[in-house]
């Protein structure tokens, strides 16, 4: 099965992630920050990234840009709650740089679920 | 020349800027109305995905079952609060300073050509000189990120060429081309020009619109070219945009010049 790797500061936020990509029977990998993320990061293990956007330590746009140099094929899922300039624009960015779907929370994990499928899904043809 | 009232002579409304910067990266939430908006997102996000995945788990004739698409639109309501709460924030913030037109596009091409597609090609033209607008670096960056995205994805599978200009507009020019009420001598003409699969003229009236898009679900939040005309607009700028369907598309962002080096 698939390796997601979901990049979120919010324990409550992964933990709710995490708890819903098992349901499905994905292997889940955490990183509770952008530079965990990338230390840990291991491009031939990991099909998929969920990353929060606003973060301390390495922020999500970074963390984007870093994780497809190593890994391009990689597919890429960008989350935002906001922040200072509204929600659509830190996504606005994040898709220019690279994220293959982006969503504002909060979303619905459903569409979420189905995306990961369908981006996969792509992965696995390419 | 045309003049609105409480503009300086130098064209600049309220506070002369103070330093110039470009875009250096890093991103941390307000920590007031924005961090709190942020933070309650987040919460909200982990309640609507408890919520349905115990709608998921119970039986279809479960009297539980509608106490969890209650949930979830209480989420979706809190939401449009969230969202009020940012859009707040963002009015009461102001954080324009006199930033070189030049660095920020130059930064925006260099984060995005690692991820252009082969077959696209990006040519610049852009002057050494500086170039400086009164505007939050951050705002300028989105301006272009959304404008060099959406030629890319006009070009995406049939490939082409983006040509990215920078020049400045004497005081003829000025009153020749723009076709607001003019708040400086001098304006920097920043041109995108694609040769991508253009806009179709039926679509040509909504493209400003917020959440207008002709993307898939997820593939964008449709908020691009209504973000690029916003923020133009609240610096003092115009967006002019001529497009042939097949043929490509221009977009020229008009912006007035706080000063300029030579």
């Amino acid at each position: 099965m698939s390796v997601i790797l979901i990049i979120e500061d919010d324990r409550e936020l992964r933990e709710m992630l995490k708890t819903v990509l098992l349901r499905k029977d994905y292997n889940v990998l955490e990183a509770e920050n952008g530079k965990e993320a990338l230390i840990h990061f291991k491009p031939g293990v990991t099909d998929l990234v969920i990353t929060d956007l606003i973060m301390p330590e390495e922020d999500g746009l970074k963390v984007l840009i870093k994780i497809r140099e190593m890994k391009k094929s990689i597919k890429i899922i960008a989350i935002s709650g906001g922040g200072k300039a509204g929600p659509g624009s830190y996504l606005d960015l994040a898709k220019a740089l690279g994220a293959d779907a982006v969503f504002s929370k909060p979303f619905s994990v459903n569409d979420l679920l189905l995306k990961i499928e369908n981006l996969l899904k792509l992965e696995h043809s390419d | 020349m045309r003049r609105i009232k409480n503009i300086s002579d130098d064209g600049y409304p309220g506070n002369k800027p103070e330093k110039k910067t470009s875009y250096s990266g890093g991103m941390k939430p307000d920590p007031f109305t924005g961090g709190i908006a942020h933070d309650l997102n987040n919460i909200l996000t982990t309640i609507s995905g408890y919520a349905e995945m115990m709608a998921e788990d119970l039986p279809e004739n479960s009297p539980f079952k509608d106490t969890t698409i209650r949930i979830v639109s209480a989420v979706a309501r809190a939401r449009s609060l969230t969202d009020l709460m940012l859009a707040s924030e963002k009015q009461n913030k102001e954080d324009k300073i006199a930033v070189n037109v030049n660095d920020v596009l130059k930064e925006s091409i260099d984060f995005i050509r690692p991820s252009l597609p082969p077959e696209i090609t990006v040519n610049c033209d852009i002057p050494l000189t500086e170039v400086s607008v009164f505007a939050e670096p951050l705002q300028l960056l989105r301006v272009f990120f959304n404008l060099i995205t959406n030629a890319v994805h006009s070009m995406e599978g049939r490939g082409g060429i983006l040509s990215v200009g920078v020049r400045v507009l004497g005081r003829n020019e000025v009153k020749s081309v723009i076709k607001k009420y003019l708040v400086s001598e001098n304006y920097v003409a920043i041109s995108f020009n694609d040769t991508g699969s253009g806009i179709d003229t039926s679509l040509k009236g909504k493209i400003f619109e917020p959440y207008f898009t002709t993307k898939e679900q997820g593939m964008g939040t449709g908020l691009g070219l209504s973000v690029v005309m916003e923020i133009v607009n609240t610096l003092n700028g115009e967006v002019q945009v001529s497009s042939d369907k097949n043929y490509g598309t221009v977009f020229d962002i008009y912006l007035p010049i706080y000063k300029e080096f030579n």
